[in-house]
């Protein structure tokens, strides 16, 4: 074959060899669960005999070899001469990840790496000569075709709209757009400030009501060009969610456990962004859930529950926001075990644990070295579990929230942002400096003097409505001096149970920003998440709540549960 | 010489161009299945079917028994592109009416001298 293109076939070929063995891998899952599916088989058996098909061309040869010796363990199971067992499943399920790894080694270029696949090349051998002795037998009743399973089909439906109607783009052309999109709305926001200012002037005459009718239709177009990029931005959250069906079936495995994993929402669409950082936390939350969570069968029999467990993870749109919640029907958190531990760590202490309501028990799980299973291994219970999972969503601007039914379960919801490109945030003003909180954590604003500023233990705290809530002066941050005024405002924000009360000069207003991060020389300022600039051409620092809020949790742990 | 390559797996189509153009035919046209092969085919003239074998919904053996069936297409060639061939497998294909039968992985070369039977064929 010609060399040139050739280069073009191979990135195609991975491209679409792995959403093929994508494909494969969740249809492993579905077979598994109903072993009868012989359509399944078959759209595996295809997928994996296409992959040969084209790996043969351009002569990955270690891709041959595997996809081969699959092949002929597929065939035996499609005609009924092998049954469907979990060891098979795992095997098979081996041969995926063995394939996606040389896919992988393609992909970066080292296509002469030596992997050792003899070994599974071995036991799919094996496992091919095991055929059991009552094969005669089985040959009565070859599975039937019963279920044409939904995967497949959805799949095979997108496969052929794809060529038809998508192109790939560089996720770098769409962000440069992005980018460029939100250079106009800054424009656009100028240009706004300037004709309010022609307005002032020159009162409502001719040219400037032209101009003002030429902004607004530009405002109508900006708005709707940046919604379209943003747009080009999403991705279904099934991206994310397409692979915990292997992992639960493979922890449960692991565990000894019996979990039904139930997927709903999967079609609900967020940015790229907030998609790749999603998904650790809803893995260290569902390998929880299997963990902590659900129960042996035997003790679920005892108290009279289904044998199998069951989690769900539900997505689905709310607003300018994602929630996607974790639910499984296992023990539920035991505060009184959180109570201890807390206490033990030194987290709290005796007398304050004693005046915390259920969920502010429950919030201490986020805290960071928390974590109460006894045992230490390798898939959960390291203590490094629930605080990294807060700050990884609260870094895209989320917020998490927990229920917990003792006996009865456990239900983790996280909030998260459409997108991380339009923020829409709270303007205000603290000793001269411009500062934008995001709307999604402020939860009340208030005028208060100076003198209901209380000390408490050498912290400034304010009360409202019984509840005492820290201050942070906002002046401070970035060490201006303050201006002297005897009425200012509260902003009262808040991530999770967590309330930090922000004390600033004025409040400006609400504003759609697009934040710009603020460099590398500047990126260690605590509690700045990035920079935007107004209409009025100013910079405004835009803060990074969870950030404050955290930082102030360094200080005293209990913050919010102060006495006064 | 105007070709109709079917084949599901677009990287395949991509590959079997590169080969086609690389022994000289320049002239090829696309499906990604066998529904949208036979529609091509019925939409407007070809002088060579070049099938994948292994394709969801319709199998390349299906096109080619659809294709023979057909009053119109039945003269067209086709050449079946395949990874097994087992002597069942030829002699299904066979009897279906298949022109020439090449197995994956194959040269450019190969490929043309398939094509080249297949039309010599043709003319006698």
């Amino acid at each position: 074959m010609s060399t040139d293109g050739m280069e073009e076939i191979i990135k195609e070929f991975i491209v679409e060899a792995k959403e093929l063995i994508d494909g494969v891998e969740q249809n492993l899952i579905t077979l598994e669960k109903n072993p009868d599916g012989m359509d399944v088989l078959n759209d595996i058996f295809r997928s994996v005999h296409t992959i040969k098909g084209a790996a043969g061309f351009l002569a990955f040869e270690e891709v041959i070899e595997v996809t081969h010796s699959a092949e002929d363990l597929l065939n035996e199971l499609r005609k009924g001469r092998l049954p469907v067992t979990a060891d098979i499943m795992d095997l098979l399920l081996e041969v995926v990840d063995a394939i996606k790894e040389l896919i992988g080694d393609i992909e970066k270029g080292e296509r002469e790496k030596k992997h050792n696949i003899s070994p599974l090349i071995e036991r799919l051998r094996v496992a091919l000569e095991s055929k059991p002795v009552e094969d005669t037998d089985d040959k009565k009743s070859p599975p039937k075709a019963k279920v044409k399973a939904p995967p497949q089909e959805a799949r095979e439906d997108k496969g052929g709209r794809e060529t038809e109607h998508y192109i790939r783009v560089d996720i770098g052309r769409i962000d440069s757009v992005m980018d460029l999109a939100g250079e106009l709305v800054l424009i656009r926001n100028r240009l706004t400030n300037l004709a309010s200012r022609l307005h002032e002037q020159y009162g409502d005459i001719g040219v400037v009501g032209d101009v003002d009718s030429a902004i607004s239709e530009l405002n109508v177009i900006t708005t709707d060009l940046q919604l379209a990029v943003m747009k080009m931005r999403m991705q279904p959250i099934e991206k994310v969610l397409s692979k915990f069906p292997r992992m639960v079936r493979d922890i449960a495995r692991q565990r000894g456990k019996e979990v039904e994993l139930i997927i709903r929402g999967e079609d609900t669409e967020l940015d790229k962004t907030v998609i790749e950082e999603i998904g650790d936390p809803l893995v260290h939350i569902i390998r929880n859930a299997i963990d902590h969570g659900i129960e042996p069968s035997d003790e679920r029999d005892e108290q009279g529950k289904p044998r199998k467990g069951t989690i769900t993870i539900t997505a689905c749109q709310e607003g300018r926001d994602i929630l996607i919640s974790i639910e499984d029907d296992g023990r539920g958190i035991n505060t009184e075990r959180i109570r201890e531990k807390a206490i033990k760590l030194g987290l709290v202490s005796q007398k304050d644990v004693e005046k915390m309501r259920e969920r502010e028990l429950m919030e201490l799980i986020f805290s960071p070295g928390f974590s109460t299973a006894e045992r230490t291994d390798d898939i959960s219970g390291r203590g490094v579990g629930m605080d990294v999972v807060k700050t990884n969503v609260s870094r895209i601007n989320g917020s998490i929230f927990i229920d917990s039914l003792p006996g009865k379960g456990t239900k983790i919801t996280i909030r998260v942002p459409l997108t991380l490109a339009i923020i829409h945030t709270l303007t205000v003003e603290a000793g001269g400096e411009l500062y934008a909180i995001p709307l999604t954590i402020v939860i009340e604003n208030k005028r208060i003097e100076e003198e209901e500023i209380k000390t408490v233990n050498g912290n400034e705290v304010i009360n409202l409505r019984d509840e005492i809530i820290r201050v942070l002066r906002l002046d401070n941050l970035i060490g201006k001096g303050s201006e002297n005024r005897c009425s200012k405002y509260i902003v009262v924000v808040g991530a999770g149970e967590k309330r930090l009360g922000l004390l600033v000069d004025r409040l400006h207003g609400q504003e759609e920003i697009v934040m710009k991060s603020m460099g590398d020389y500047m990126k260690g300022i605590q509690g700045v998440a990035g920079a935007c600039i107004t209409g009025s051409g100013r910079v405004v620092l835009v803060l990074d709540v969870g950030k404050l809020i955290w930082g102030m949790e360094g200080i005293g742990v209990n913050m919010d549960k102060l006495v006064v | 010489m105007k070709i109709l390559l079917v084949d599901d797996f677009p990287t395949m189509r991509k590959i079997l161009r590169n080969l086609l153009k690389e022994a000289g035919f320049t002239d090829i046209d696309e499906a990604e299945n066998g529904i949208m092969a036979l529609e091509r085919l019925r939409g407007e003239a070809f002088d060579l079917v070049i099938t994948d074998w292994n394709m969801p919904e319709m199998t390349g053996l299906e096109l080619l028994k659809k294709i023979r069936e057909d009053h119109a297409l039945k003269d067209i060639p086709v050449l079946m592109v395949t990874a097994e061939a087992t002597k069942e497998c030829v002699m299904e294909a066979v009897q279906a009416g298949v022109s020439n039968y090449i197995v994956k992985p194959f040269t450019a070369t190969a490929l043309k001298e398939k094509i080249d039977i297949i039309m010599e064929n043709l003319k006698s």
